[in-house]
């Protein structure tokens, strides 16, 4: 019997992992965690931020990552907007680029913000490392044209863009990224010119950030649909829903990721239990 | 080329002179390296249909699809025009998050199959990969010194197996960049 | 359930996906091969509206200064060259605009990696064992310290392994562990995530069935 279930087909575990989604997509169980205290610096690092600063928001993902990342962006900019800084936004995944503008402009659209004015979309190149180095020069030098209503502008003409000349004229950057880009914003941005960093990342690359966090180079982390968890929370907690206009999208799923956690959870117990019952008798199969 | 870049980083006279022309227009080789790549791919695929492959059809869908796209995006004349961002959200993006969410299954089943504590260091895995899924959406353990257990050991632990990583990397690209520098490292032009 | 059909179409596209699941089927690598021609298609729309039309372009017609100019043509012929192995006799060629972006690339990284890598992390190894506040913050400060090195020593290949050196390596062993066991619990999340989307997508957006 041990034998059996140590051995199942693979497809039955997918079949138990889609209908564990989907009940706890139905039951939709509240599941209250503290917030971690790498969310919390993201939201201080953004709460000290007002009206006249500038923010830098990088969406360097593309769309098989956007499920994690569109959530903790989405709440980023509805911060910002709240804030009352100006916002620039640029894309360093060409996959990701389009998405990047569609969010921004549906967001600014929904808050009554204006393209241009309150913020601009600077678009995507795909050489990172040459346009974070020459963005603390001259960042019009970079992305010389923006889009509005459809039409190219010259960026240096645009008034979200008025007395921001390079990285010294913006008061954070907030990054986020499901690959190893976000090394490059540290060496480059971070370390070369003393850009403010917070950044939020895929479960698939965070572990790798804690260091960058820890030496200071990284003021604040999200660590993936949680961090955009608690991020959403603080974030509709201190302006309320209808201020900062946000939808808890990340704490949706959270109540989903209760569910499939204790399936993952009781698959390794599983596991485990049958393995040393069944020590040196057990034949795995692929 | 090295020695130039490297040396923007200390002068800005250089920079000014040299250092920003070539951040801008370094750009320029980025798109047109994308060239072989696309000429290479429909050259395949249009290789396969004319010799009538097994997979001719599958070749056909890859090059329709390539061609109709970059037709609609020229059509629409930016890259927020409706067509471009029809195909954009109810194709790319669909496909991409499809790909993707498989790994969930597969991690489940490796969950099942794999995470066995057979020796000391599979246990040590093991628990660990406990205390980071129940930290991230079940229940936050306590931990040492008032932290939470997974804020603990992200931080702690496993934040120091990642900086002995990151620095081990670091020490690679100094000594890879300095092979390229001396003109010892010679493999991306095709030479040994 | 939706009347719209771009989510019928994604729903279609997304189910031949998850059809392999079951096993690699014609469904399947159709959509697969969808998936690769729009994605380039994407990527040189990416290269025209963002390099090809406003540097390349804008440059060589309404220049900002003649110097611009003539560095626009510089790296505009050096990109050509990228073109050369499609002409017979003429693949060396592609050589000189992969040096340059090897040799840039090479530059920037080589100084980047010692600001902005190595010294931070070795800076903040050691110093937080000197700037502990707690017994706690100098037995985490201790634990990064012996975990940093010992995961090190672990890769060390160019040196004759004596007791010492395996010993130290073991415990790299260890942290390793530990490292990677906290990489698969933080990959659950994600990849859960990824599939709570497109579940969202099916059974709410598209089938209406469930909340989304």
């Amino acid at each position: 019997m041990m034998h059996k279930l140590l051995n199942i087909d693979r497809r039955i575990v997918f079949v138990a992992v889609a209908i564990v989604i989907l009940a706890g997509m139905a039951l939709d169980t509240v599941v209250p965690l503290p917030a971690s205290a790498e969310a919390q610096s993201v939201f201080d690092a953004v709460e000290a931020t007002g009206a006249g600063d500038t923010i830098l928001v990088a969406m360097d993902y593309p769309p098989s990552s956007a499920s994690e990342l569109d959530p903790m962006s989405r709440a980023a900019l509805h911060h910002a907007f709240a804030r009352d800084a100006t916002v620039l936004v640029v894309s360093f995944d060409s996959g990701g680029a389009p998405r990047a503008a569609k969010m921004v402009d549906a967001v600014a659209a929904e808050l009554g913000k204006v393209n241009g004015v309150d913020y601009a979309v600077l678009g995507y190149k795909p050489d990172m490392t040459a346009a974070l180095i020459e963005m603390g020069t001259d960042i019009a030098g970079v992305f010389t044209e923006v889009t509005i209503d459809g039409e190219p502008v010259p960026t240096e003409s645009v008034e979200a863009m008025q007395g921001v000349a390079n990285y010294s004229d913006i008061a954070l950057a907030v990054q986020m990224t499901g690959s190893k880009k976000y090394e490059e914003w540290v060496e480059y941005a971070n370390a070369r010119f003393g850009l403010k960093l917070v950044t939020g990342a895929t479960g698939s690359v965070v572990t790798g950030q804690y260091p960058y966090l820890a030496s200071g180079q990284i003021s604040g982390l999200l660590r993936s649909t949680r961090g955009a968890s608690d991020y959403e929370t603080m974030v509709i907690d201190a302006y309320g829903h209808d201020d900062s206009g946000l939808e808890p999208d990340a704490s949706k799923k959270m109540s989903v990721l209760f569910m499939g956690h204790l399936l993952i959870l009781l698959f390794i117990g599983i596991a485990n239990v049958g393995h040393w019952a069944t020590r040196g008798g057990a034949k795995e199969t692929a | 080329m090295v020695v130039l870049m490297a040396l923007t980083v200390f002068s800005p006279r250089l920079d000014a002179a040299y250092g920003s022309r070539v951040n801008r227009n370094i750009q320029i080789l980025g798109a047109f390296a994308m060239l072989p790549a696309v000429v290479g791919l429909v050259r395949l695929h249009a290789a396969r249909i004319a010799r009538k492959h097994s997979t001719a059809v599958f070749s056909a869908v890859t090059l329709v699809a390539l061609f109709a796209t970059v037709g609609v995006g020229l059509w629409d004349r930016s890259l927020s025009g409706p067509g471009f961002g029809w195909i954009y959200g109810n194709i790319y993006s669909p496909l991409q998050q499809a790909v993707f969410s498989f790994l969930a299954f597969f991690i489940a089943s490796a969950a099942y199959r794999a995470f066995r504590a057979r020796t000391l260091e599979t246990a040590l895995l093991t628990v660990a990969a406990v205390i980071v899924l129940l930290g991230n959406a079940v229940i936050s353990l306590p931990g040492p010194g008032g932290a939470s257990a997974e804020g603990w050991l992200l931080s702690v632990p496993a934040m120091a197996m990642q900086r002995g990583i990151a620095i081990g990397l670091a020490l690679g690209i100094v000594a890879l960049s300095a092979r390229i520098l001396m003109g010892l490292e010679r493999g991306f032009v095709g030479r040994g | 359930m939706s009347t719209d059909v771009g989510v019928w179409v994604g729903a279609i596209l997304t189910l031949a996906m998850f059809s392999f699941l079951y096993r690699e089927n014609v469904v399947y690598r159709v959509a697969e091969h969808l998936m690769v021609g729009v994605g380039t298609g994407v990527g040189v729309l990416l290269a025209i509206y963002y390099i090809f039309i406003p540097i390349v372009w804008k440059g060589l017609v309404a220049p900002k200064d003649g110097a611009s100019v003539a560095w626009t043509i510089l790296f505009t012929a050096l990109g050509l060259l990228f073109l050369g192995p499609f002409v017979p006799k003429l693949g060396w060629l592609a050589r000189i605009p992969a040096a340059v972006a090897v040799g840039y690339a090479a530059g920037q990284a080589l100084p980047a990696a010692i600001q902005g890598r190595l010294f931070p992390q070795v800076l903040s190894t050691v110093q937080a064992v000197g700037d502990a506040g707690s017994a706690w913050a100098m037995i985490n400060a201790l634990i990064v310290l012996v975990g940093t090195v010992s995961v090190l020593a672990y890769f060390v290949m160019t040196v004759r392994r004596g007791p010492t050196l395996n010993v130290v390596s073991r415990v790299g062993v260890v942290f390793l562990m530990v490292g990677f066991g906290a990489v698969y619990g933080n990959m659950v999340i994600s990849r859960f995530t990824i599939l709570i989307g497109r579940m969202q997508f099916l059974f709410g957006t598209w089938l209406g069935i469930l909340p989304t």
